[in-house]
């Protein structure tokens, strides 16, 4: 588990400030590369494609850095920046290629077994598969919650849906996920 | 809800997923140098600054012309239903313009209504009868 950096009211001051802008931008990168990266490689799986989208993700938000005003909180921007491309990555490899939902679920599972970078926990595998097989939704809740710990209120922030939606969304992740290890068994 | 599922707790948060050795420290670095220039960040900036002052005060600029023009309407109203019929009485412009007998004759007289007249003397209960002999009717210029 990464964790998301504390909101660092300096920083975004000097993300406001023409002359001091790109150094700090340097600082933002190297704060949310990470959590970033876990985010989207949970979403698409592979290394590859985690890191294509997470260049896009930081040069949209430095393409557009002057809109960012401070009064949401710098990780709410980035998240929401970066689960962004997941989706339009995801709906593109969909309409591209001709698949329906299930058919890319079916394509992530088999990106997970194909994965080499990973530690050898089978486990974690297996809850890899588990997780590619939720609706997308769900799917990002239940990262957002179980691998960032994320509050329910920064998770609405960032996705524009309300906190009860998500509770229940990331409940039937969890009964999802637990029937799915049931099945295993 | 049974969050602390027993694989989830298991699994302590963990994703299993590990990136090539140097990963984020090389990203970065690759990053930062791919950000391209942005020599127009500072017009940018002072653009955001007073678009976001703007963006701040426009809806109690707003709210404040939707309070005027209510007032003026409101306003308006009221000086339609309290406006004092002018009479000769309480009017002494009124009182001076009806005493000018030539003013009378050319802007008055001149544009009362034949028809108007002899429907506002019915209602007054003049016979028909008496209007055949009246200076009106009998007028060298008969009103149109």
């Amino acid at each position: 588990m990464s964790e998301i950096p504390a909101e660092n009211t300096q920083l975004i001051e000097r993300l406001r400030q023409p002359d001091t802008v790109r150094e700090a931008f340097g600082e933002v990168i190297k704060l949310y590369s990470e959590p970033l990266y876990r985010q989207l490689r949970r979403m698409v799986q592979t290394h590859e494609d985690a890191d294509d989208l997470l260049q896009n993700t930081f040069m949209k938000a430095w393409m557009s850095i002057e809109n960012f005003r401070g009064d949401a909180r710098l990780s709410t921007w980035l998240y929401k920046i970066a689960i962004n491309e997941a989706i339009t990555f995801l709906a593109r490899e969909r309409r591209t290629q001709g698949l329906s939902l299930d058919d890319q679920e079916a394509q992530l599972v088999s990106r997970i077994e194909a994965d080499t970078d990973i530690d050898g926990d089978a486990l974690a595998q297996e809850l890899r598969k588990a997780i590619a097989s939720l609706p997308e939704k769900q799917r990002l809740v239940f990262n957002m919650k179980y691998f960032d710990d994320m509050k329910y209120e920064d998770i609405s922030n960032i996705l524009g849906t309300t906190v009860g939606a998500l509770k229940a969304s990331y409940h039937l992740a969890v009964k999802k996920i637990e029937t799915f290890f049931k099945e295993k068994e | 809800m049974k969050e602390d599922d027993k694989i989830l707790s298991k699994l302590q948060r963990r994703d299993g997923m590990t990136v090539p050795e140097g990963y984020f420290e090389q990203f970065a670095a690759r990053m930062e140098a791919s950000l391209p220039d942005r020599p127009e960040l500072n017009a940018d900036f002072k653009a955001a600054v007073s678009r976001t002052l703007w963006q701040r005060v426009r809806p109690y600029v707003y709210m404040a012309a939707m309070f005027g023009g209510v007032w003026c309407m409101l306003k308006m109203f009221n000086m339609m239903n309290s406006t004092p019929s002018l009479s000769l009485e309480t009017s002494p412009t009124m009182a001076e313009a009806f005493s000018n007998e030539t003013f009378v004759n050319e802007c008055v007289v001149n544009n009362v209504n034949q028809w108007d007249l002899y429907d506002s003397l019915m209602v007054d209960g003049v016979e028909p009868e008496a209007l055949l002999d009246s200076a009106i009717v009998n007028d060298d210029a008969p009103l149109q």
